[in-house]
């Protein structure tokens, strides 16, 4: 049970100690003076990683190209107000994460499944998955519903824990982990789902 | 913490989850929306310059007006100290000029009768002057002056706008003379 424990991203970052709170704020400072060459730089250094982001939460390779850009004109635009309280990867990403819920929420995706509440499903089983591949975890990915989608990316793949997932999403920190197990337990499935399909054809 | 099978098998292979990648064009556009904010930007920055211009003109000019109506009360009052019984009447000349030259000047935009007017309102300040130093006994003479510029202005405008009202263009200083008054 993953309960009040950090994500095992956010503990595989600060392992590696990547992103610092100083991360390329020479940088940051010219983009705030609104120097576009600067801008493109930073565009240039997260544009791949954020799109990535994007592309879990939404799926549609147009909506990621939209909100993607809506993003980073949010980020050149709000850029005044960063003030080193975080690195600026993570408030970059913060801002396109809020963009995929806001979008997800304006088309009326997330609301009904993140409501759903309940008790944390055990994680029934510990044991490898057969054949398993990238492939049919990303299909396995791509067939989840929005809402557990989106927790599962927001937890295991985005590195953030329960209680800023609760934050982002406006949920109970309760409900984003039942959200994730429950999550989990449907990737699973599905995988099953698919490697039986493709045994059969 | 413990991570399943699962979460183990998709960190370890998080990079290939990060495979996308946006569209060259992609930049272009942040660009041009990038350009569009800062011009909307700069045309209300301009717009709050211009906005507080006008405020700064307009407190200046409220300023103004209240000075020289202050002023202007002040002289009023002056006088009304030195002589009391000739204030009100300096009050009912002032009026009915205001009120001819606004006349007038409906009329005739810019008129000649301006120049001599300001003449008479020149003598008038000397006179207000010449009547706060005045000895005792000398103020009932300067204000007896003062009171005939009045009459005169008055009589000035009275005549130019009857001429007026006649159809019959007649010069400022024919006007004057007619009237008998002078400066």
């Amino acid at each position: 049970m993953h309960a009040s424990k950090k994500s095992p991203a956010v503990q595989q970052h600060k392992t590696l100690a990547l992103d610092y709170v100083s991360t390329h704020r020479e940088i940051v400072e010219k983009c705030k003076s609104g120097n576009r060459r600067a801008q493109f730089e930073l565009y240039r250094l997260y544009s791949k990683a954020m799109y990535n982001v994007c592309l879990r939460m939404v799926r549609q390779e147009q909506d990621a190209e939209d909100l993607l850009q809506n993003a980073f004109v949010d980020v050149f635009t709000k850029l005044d107000s960063f003030r080193y309280q975080s690195s600026i990867g993570a408030w970059i990403k913060r801002i396109v994460v809020n963009n995929c819920i806001n979008h997800l929420k304006r088309n009326r995706l997330l609301v009904e499944e993140l409501n759903e509440s309940g008790s944390e499903i055990q994680a029934e089983d510990e044991l490898p998955i057969p054949g398993l591949s990238v492939e049919v975890v990303k299909k396995a990915l791509e067939k989840l519903p929005d809402g557990y989608r989106v927790v599962f990316s927001l937890y295991l793949l985005e590195g953030y824990d329960h209680k800023e997932i609760a934050e982002i999403l406006d949920i109970t920190e309760a409900t984003s982990k039942s959200q994730y197990s429950r999550a989990k337990k449907k990737v699973r499935d599905l995988i099953i789902e698919e490697q039986s399909f493709k045994e059969c054809s | 913490m413990q991570l399943d099978y699962l979460e183990q098998y998709i960190l370890q292979r998080k990079e290939a989850f990060e495979e996308g990648t946006p569209p060259p064009q992609l930049w272009g556009e942040i660009n041009q929306k990038l350009d569009e904010h800062k011009n909307r930007r700069q045309f209300w920055l301009r717009i709050g310059k211009i906005a507080a211009t006008v405020c700064i003109l307009l407190c200046c000019g409220a300023l103004v007006g209240s000075y020289l109506t202050r002023h202007r009360m002040n002289r009023l009052t002056a006088l009304e100290k030195i002589a009391p019984e000739y204030a009100a009447l300096e009050k009912q000349y002032q009026q009915q000029i205001d009120q001819k030259y606004e006349l007038l000047t409906s009329y005739r935009p810019g008129s000649s009768v301006e120049a001599d007017l300001a003449q008479l309102d020149a003598v008038m300040e000397e006179l207000r002057q010449e009547l706060l130093i005045a000895p005792k006994g000398q103020e009932k003479r300067i204000v007896e002056s003062l009171l005939n510029n009045y009459r005169a202005k008055v009589a000035i405008l009275e005549r130019v706008l009857d001429r007026i009202d006649a159809g019959e263009p007649k010069t400022v200083k024919e006007a004057k003379q007619g009237d008998g008054y002078s400066i």
